[in-house]
């Protein structure tokens, strides 16, 4: 058995014990400040489990496919973890790692060709909204959460990009503007901004949210 | 009022609807409607991002396995102690560093006895075919290129000329040899032998 086929089944085990001890867990951002120099796969396997419901959960923002979004995401992580030893301040792994998938995404639009990317957008299959919820979740809601999907989808591509950064990665204004290279004020006014546009747009269509 | 003080409230409204609680201080300059109804909009599409999350929790191990999969290819560091052939590796490469280092000095005693071994070998080759000294070859070369391709043509030739001696005219040079010495050995015998019939 080779050493990384060793370091991987531990790692299996070490993230089902993770798992199972999710309430002691320690937090990402200790983590990476207490591994001397790159985490091991065991300590990444407690970031991944932080943060893996966000990464994915704005690609799919970004990407509306799930598959997609499933294979981007292990592209992510696996460029973390490849890449972890460059990080220069422990402290900002969450938008570094958010970075990385920020040009992931880009990445994919690149190659994705013209047609398929229209299609994909003309066919964006609304999976997340149809997972069985609580009783209360009328259909009425379900329609109001596609159809605020298809107005952010309709904002500016940097509109989009903070809203998701915001709302599907749950990222503080100080990291978003970490992610996109801006100033805090330059988030909270975009954020601001896209919002209004939103309840603009929803009340000149019928204004359905009421 | 401007709106970079708007998206100030904002800012923080959402922050605290993040952590699952309700805004803290009251909306500036926007009416109550304006302000509850930019916070609906926020609440909906955070609804929609924690939606998102929720569909990753099943398929946060598949995940997990294919990005194991692939982290084996580029060797992941390991938690645990190194296993003996680790061990034998590192060993190994003590030994290819020391016998490198080894080499190097050889190259450099070598470097310093150059000219002198040449002069032995010029000397025990008599001479033939070679004019001049690699010194001589230094000098009179346009440089350091040139003169490692005078040397290696140099070599060649040596090496040309003594593969290109025939065996069978090298062979009898020592058996030439044992003949004058068997020849000379008998004449002195023969001097002596008449000497001593002299001297009777």
């Amino acid at each position: 058995m080779t050493t990384a086929r060793m370091a991987i089944d531990s790692a299996r085990k070490a993230r089902t014990d993770t798992a199972s001890r999710a309430a002691t867990r320690k937090p990402a951002a200790k983590i990476i400040q207490e591994a001397a120099a790159a985490p091991t796969v065991g300590e990444f396997s407690d970031l991944y489990n932080d943060y893996f419901p966000k990464v994915f959960a704005y690609v799919y923002g970004r990407v509306q496919d799930k598959e997609v979004s499933l294979d981007i995401v292990s592209d992510v992580f696996e460029k973390a973890f490849v890449k972890v030893r460059s990080l220069r301040s422990r402290d900002s792994f969450g938008s570094w790692l958010f970075t990385i998938a920020r040009n992931e995404v880009s990445s994919h639009w690149r190659k994705e060709k013209p047609a398929q990317r229209a299609a994909q957008e003309a066919a964006i299959e609304n999976e997340l909204h149809h997972q069985p919820k609580s009783p209360e979740d009328t259909l009425l809601h379900k329609e109001r959460l596609a159809f605020l999907s298809n107005l952010v989808r309709q904002l500016p591509k940097r509109e989009q990009e903070i809203i998701a950064l915001k709302f599907d990665a749950e990222l503080t204004n100080r990291e978003i503007a970490s992610v996109l290279s801006t100033s805090e004020v330059n988030v909270r006014v975009t954020i601001f901004r896209a919002l209004r546009k939103l309840r603009e747009r929803m009340q000149s269509l019928g204004d359905r949210l009421e | 009022m401007t709106d970079d003080e708007r998206a100030d409230w904002l800012a923080r409204a959402i922050d605290d609807i993040i952590r699952g609680a309700e805004p803290s201080d009251s909306p500036p300059a926007l009416s109550e409607i304006e302000a509850e109804s930019l916070l609906q909009a926020a609440r909906l599409r955070l609804e929609s991002g924690r939606s998102a999350q929720e569909t990753a929790a099943d398929h946060e191990s598949a995940v997990w396995e294919r990005l194991m999969a692939r982290l084996e290819r580029h060797g992941a560091p390991t938690e645990e102690p190194a296993p003996p052939d680790a061990h034998s590796d590192d060993e190994l490469r003590q030994v290819i560093g020391l016998r490198m280092h080894l080499a190097h000095e050889a190259l450099q005693i070598a470097e310093q006895h150059r000219e002198e071994v040449w002069e032995r070998v010029r000397s025990r080759i008599g001479g033939e075919g070679v004019a001049v000294s690699y010194g001589e070859i230094a000098q009179h070369a346009a440089g350091p290129t040139q003169v490692r391709i005078h040397q290696r043509r140099r070599r060649a030739d040596l090496s040309t000329a003594a593969e290109a001696t025939p065996t069978a005219e090298r062979g009898p040079l020592p058996r030439i040899g044992l003949l004058h010495v068997a020849g000379a050995a008998l004449i002195v015998a023969v001097a002596t032998a008449i000497a001593a019939i002299q001297l009777t």
